[in-house]
């Protein structure tokens, strides 16, 4: 998070009008997204890392519970790639949840931070390649104002995350993980 | 998510270690310290267990012990 607001200060920090402004602050812009990404993958795997333990926990014995806990955490796709609605919907499924649907349930908002997140990974992927070639980013530029409308839609979607995963370890286990 | 516990980091990555795999204990190599994420603020690390292939899962530190040393370079 700390991160973040570094970022946010040096793109006020480079002001003025001239020529090379709109190339550095596009490179911010870039910078920005990329960060605002791998936060939200960081959140998400220590979610679901958080979620496992506590599951894993309550099964007994102790030998049965490394096996579910193995099988709980091994191949996520969480640890290799972007937090995409496809990744994080089939890790979070492991836990017995029909994940996206709860999702929405929980807040209205969701479908909408959902498409945000998509456009999010979308250049994400276009700056970490440097390739714009794909159609939803060609001829297009960044602004901060978009990048920090991304930060919120992963800010309220990791809110929702949080409550309805735990929901689902307590119905499972019988009392509040967190 | 909650975050409490304090306890002072005893694995770091690449280090080989032990891990509970069931009812055995098998050889294997510490990936990340993945901080206190588990139950009770607990330790959890993302290890390497390598058999026909390798499997990368996680283990709270009570399931990692110290693995066999390696001998000194001569």
């Amino acid at each position: 998070m700390r991160a973040l607001h570094e970022l946010r200060a040096a793109h006020v920090a480079v002001g003025g009008t001239g020529p090379g402004r709109r190339t550095a602050t596009q490179q911010l812009n870039h910078a920005y997204a990329v960060l605002v990404m791998g936060q939200f993958q960081g959140f998400c795997r220590d979610l679901h890392s958080e979620a496992a333990d506590a599951l894993s926990r309550a099964v007994q014995p102790s030998e049965l519970a490394s096996v579910f806990r193995v099988s709980l955490t091994t191949a996520r796709a969480l640890d290799r790639g972007n937090p995409t609605a496809g990744t994080i919907g089939s890790d979070f499924g492991r836990f017995g949840v029909q994940f996206w649907p709860e999702v929405y349930e929980h807040d209205s908002r969701n479908g909408g931070r959902r498409a945000k997140l998509d456009a999010l990974g979308h250049w994400r992927n276009a700056i970490a390649h440097q390739d714009f070639t794909a159609s939803v980013v060609t001829g297009r530029s960044l602004n901060r104002d978009t990048v920090e409308s991304w930060f919120g839609a992963c800010h309220g979607l990791a809110q929702s995350f949080d409550i309805v995963v735990g929901d689902q370890i307590r119905r499972l286990i019988g009392r509040q993980p967190w | 998510m909650a975050r409490n516990g304090s306890q002072r980091r005893v694995f770091r990555p690449g280090d080989a270690v032990l891990v509970r795999f069931g009812v055995d204990r098998v050889p294997a190599t510490v990936l990340e310290d993945r901080g206190l994420l588990g139950v009770g603020g607990r330790r959890i690390y993302r290890v390497r267990v390598t058999f026909e292939e390798p499997l990368d899962f996680e283990a709270p530190e009570e399931d990692v012990a110290p693995g066999p040393r390696r001998p000194a370079a001569a």
